[in-house]
């Protein structure tokens, strides 16, 4: 049983919010939008840290930008329900062992416990997978489900690696097949393998290969083979270097290109001309830069004032005029880069032919190969730089014709020692095939390694698998047991909301064919039977329908753990006729008599119906109603809990054949409800009471001595405190217990109090704002929120009212 | 408490159907049932290295 609820910051819910139930049931009217289902949705916050509309909506929509009030952070949130053992279960605060608190957290964590009006829709409109997960949270599949998701993701684990391992062996096959040329990767066997490997053994003239075992020692025998046949890695070596030999002997000499350059610029220019051009454009280019850097505006010349940028422009163009040099110059590069090129291309020659000169270390070759470079180092040294150096008078370097004749003489000494091709095509056939042998035993070690594998994880997953199978199984059955234990509520349930209606038959069917889940509904309809009622029901048969499901798992929940027995329904009857509507009132009411139910509706006419069936089952000491009279960005809700109860307390006074006791204790609670209000509006020192269970003395004699010290209450109203004060006891004498002097009571006694009562509520509760009267100032001036009640302590009689 | 306790009958049941097929062991339900009593049924890693580890042994 809850005893209070607090709400704070909170979806429409901004400053603190609390009820206090004192563990009775409590029915919450209030219009759309005036904040019930936020009070919902604070129990649902604290119960379970979660509200599930909101975090299950959609990506946008998040508990954490979207449950806290608008003027608010997620951290300013404040909910807390407080049990019937004093025990709280709150959004900051875990509950203590073995309190109820506790033993609610630990259970169904409240999700049985509440119910709105957008899940009985969702739950039948659903398919039937949806409608399973719907039900879900209903159910107590929580660790199952857990236990399903993680054996779902272990055999996708396995799949997976089972997957991995099957691509690593037939990569490895691939490369068998490649390398024996077999058509279908299906054929790569060990029987094709050998029987491929056994023909070319055949083809080789070699022995004959019995198995696969025996290809590493096979391998060793083609290597010795090979051996015996000619050293093919020495014919390879002399081969390449009489290759390099050749291009040495073919090639021009750098003396060549070093001509090109001699004759290109002496043939042209002489020498008188070539330092007049230089001189010339050595002036020009230095000109310009001494323009640049000195950011000079007057002529040296002239000293006339000059436009840097056009001096500059034209100084580039009579260099450009002076073609015949720049074009010699042009030319003189070009060359020069080629012959730089060359002998680039003798180094690169020479470093290649000593590379393969430490294999065969001919000393013949090292001498050819340090005359190259000698005569190289001549001609890098006697390069002209630019074409401003003086080449004309330099001799150029000779390139010595022993070069190319020691290089003829070589490559005949070689000749010599060349394998013959016929030799040289056993030696690389029997090389291919020991390169084939030894592809086909990497691949086949790894193949049988990574079947062996393959072998052992699949055994891990059909394992899981069949357990997993087994285990989904084994939990449907177990849920379609509770559906077959709920059936028959299910079904009282409904022929209670539909006396006399040729329908109901209802039953949950767990579809088999559903790995996870799904819930099927079949219902009768007249002379249909097994129906899905969606086909043939209307909207309100449908909500009610949803509702008796959601009855009937309650219930059967509430059986296992008796500690959850308090009912929330918000806003769940709306699509239901008046007739209808009674009957569920009724259903809930009897059937849930233990229990405490919190309701809430936005519908006048059914709050007032609940109001008159309260009645009849407990009325004030069973339920406590509350109005929500407004909303307000600021505030929040406006509770009012007192309109209600008068209006029952005047419905009790109206009635001329009610008992004289029961008015009186219709009375007395309705004064008390008052006092402890005005209470905390007056603020009243009253001394602490365990509980803060008050009494009407406890307050009233408090209360009666201020409000005669305010001369405008008192001045008017005086009767009405006065009689109240005379007659409060008969609250305890004829309201409470039997006493047989009250019974010389008079009813006419009692009813004076009664209407003081209500004449009383009149003059502290203000209809127009809904709210009570409240301390405003130190003076002890009281006025309710709108000011329309206003009593001043020091009115005189001189005063004159604004109305 | 509730989730726990028909966690704990599906897996009673699941093991006394598998052990009653001639291709299942005891020793394979041992390995779910261990699992489930250690609190591990919801660790992925956990299941995979344990059915390993008990095909290895088996």
């Amino acid at each position: 049983m809850i005893k209070s609820i607090l709400i704070e910051n909170l979806r429409g819910i901004s400053l603190k919010t609390s009820i206090d139930l004192n563990n009775k049931s409590l029915v919450i009217f209030g219009e759309n939008g005036k904040g019930k289902s936020s009070i919902i949705d604070g129990i649902e916050y604290a119960l379970t840290k979660d509200i599930k509309y909101i975090s299950t909506a959609c990506r946008e929509v998040s508990l954490q930008k979207h449950a806290p009030n608008i003027a608010a952070s997620f951290q300013d949130i404040k909910v807390q329900v407080e049990f019937k053992d004093g025990s709280i279960i709150s959004n900051n605060q875990e509950p203590e062992e073995g309190t109820l608190a506790f033993n609610l957290k630990n259970s169904m964590g409240g999700n049985i416990n509440i119910l709105r009006r957008s899940q009985l829709l969702n739950a039948i409109f659903a398919q039937p997978k949806e409608r399973y997960d719907m039900l879900k949270q209903f159910l107590p599949l929580t660790i199952i489900n857990e236990y399903e998701n993680s054996l779902k993701g272990t055999l996708d684990e396995f799949k997976h690696n089972l997957k991995n391992l099957k691509a690593e062996i037939e990569s490895k096959k691939r490369d068998v097949q490649a390398v024996l040329n077999i058509k279908d990767l299906s054929s790569v066997t060990v029987e094709n393998v050998i029987k491929i490997l056994k023909n070319r053994c055949e083809e080789l003239e070699l022995d004959e290969l019995k198995n696969l075992d025996e290809v590493p020692n096979y391998i060793k025998k083609v290597e010795n083979n090979i051996e015996k046949i000619g050293n093919i890695n020495y014919d390879s070596d002399i081969r390449y270097i009489m290759e390099l030999l050749e291009e040495m002997v073919n090639k021009k000499p750098p003396t060549y290109f070093a001509e090109i350059i001699f004759n290109s610029i002496n043939s042209q220019l002489d020498l008188k001309q070539k330092e007049k051009i230089v001189f010339y454009e050595e002036f020009l280019t230095t000109g310009i830069k001494w323009l640049n850097e000195e950011s000079k505006s007057i002529c040296p010349f002239c000293e006339s004032s000059i436009d840097v940028q056009k001096v500059i422009s034209r100084v580039y163009q009579r260099i450009e005029e002076n073609s015949a040099y720049s074009k010699i110059k042009k030319e003189f590069q070009s060359n020069y880069n080629t012959l730089q090129e060359e002998l680039q291309h003798w180094q690169d020659l020479l470093i290649k032919i000593r590379k393969i000169n430490q294999k065969i270390n001919d000393e013949e070759v090292e001498q050819l190969c340090k005359i190259i470079d000698d005569n190289i180092k001549k001609f890098i040294d006697l390069l002209p730089n630019s074409i401003q150096d003086n080449i004309i008078e330099r001799k150029l370097p000779e390139w010595p014709n022993i070069i190319s004749e020691n290089a003829i003489n070589l490559k005949k000494k070689y000749s010599g020692k060349l394998l013959s091709g016929d030799t040289v095509n056993k030696i690389k056939q029997l090389i291919n095939f020991k390169h084939t042998l030894k592809i086909v035993n990497d691949s086949f070690i790894h193949i049988n390694k990574m079947t062996d594998d393959y072998n052992f994880v699949n055994k891990g997953y059909l394992i899981t698998n069949q357990f997993y199978k087994e285990l989904v199984s084994q939990r449907k059955s177990c849920v379609q047991d509770i559906y077959n234990e709920i059936k028959e509520d299910i079904n009282i349930y409904y022929n209670k909301m539909h006396p006399e209606e040729n329908i109901g038959g209802l039953d949950l069917k767990v579809k088999d064919s559903s790995s996870r889940g799904s819930a099927i509904i079949k219902a009768n309809f007249y002379e249909k039977s097994g129906e899905d009622p969606r086909a043939y029901y209307s909207e309100a048969h449908l909500d009610t329908l949803g509702l008796a499901i959601f009855l009937a798992l309650y219930k059967r929940e509430c059986k296992n753990n008796k500690e959850l027995r308090f009912l929330i329904l918000d806003d769940v009857f709306t699509s239901v006729d008046a007739a209808h509507r009674n009957n569920i009132i009724n259903l809930l009411f009897s059937e849930f008599k233990e229990h405490q139910l919190i309701i809430t509706t936005h519908d006048v006419v059914l709050y007032k119906e609940i109001l008159e069936l309260e009645k009849l089952y407990g009325g004030n000491g069973k339920f406590r109603n509350i109005e929500i009279c407004d909303w307000t960005k600021e505030e929040g809700p406006i509770l009012d809990d007192t309109k209600s109860e008068f209006e029952k307390l005047t419905e009790t006074f109206m009635n001329h054949r009610v008992d004289k006791n029961v008015l009186a204790s219709v009375s007395g609670n309705f004064l008390e409800l008052i006092l402890n209000k005005l209470r905390y509006s007056l603020e009243l020192a009253i001394p602490a009471r365990y509980g803060e269970r008050y009494t009407i003395a406890d307050i009233w004699n408090k209360l009666y001595s201020k409000l005669r010290k305010n001369n405008e209450f008192y001045g008017s109203n005086s009767n009405v405190l006065d009689d109240i004060d005379r007659y409060k006891f008969l609250r305890n004498t004829n309201g409470c217990h039997y006493n047989e002097w009250a019974q010389s009571v008079s009813k006419d006694e009692i009813k004076q109090l009664t209407k003081q009562v209500r004449s009383f509520y009149e003059l502290v509760y203000c209809n127009k704002c809904c709210s009570l009267i409240k301390k405003i100032n130190n003076n002890e001036d009281y006025q309710c929120n709108c000011a329309t009640l206003n009593y001043k302590k020091n009115y005189s009689i001189n005063d004159q009212k604004v109305s | 408490m509730a989730d726990k306790a028909f966690a704990n009958n599906v897996l009673i049941k699941t093991i006394e159907q598998l052990n009653s097929q001639q291709d299942w062991f005891e020793d394979y339900s041992n390995i779910f049932k261990s699992l489930f009593d250690e609190g591990k049924f919801d660790n992925q890693e956990e299941i995979y290295n344990a059915v390993m580890q008990g095909v290895k042994e088996l």
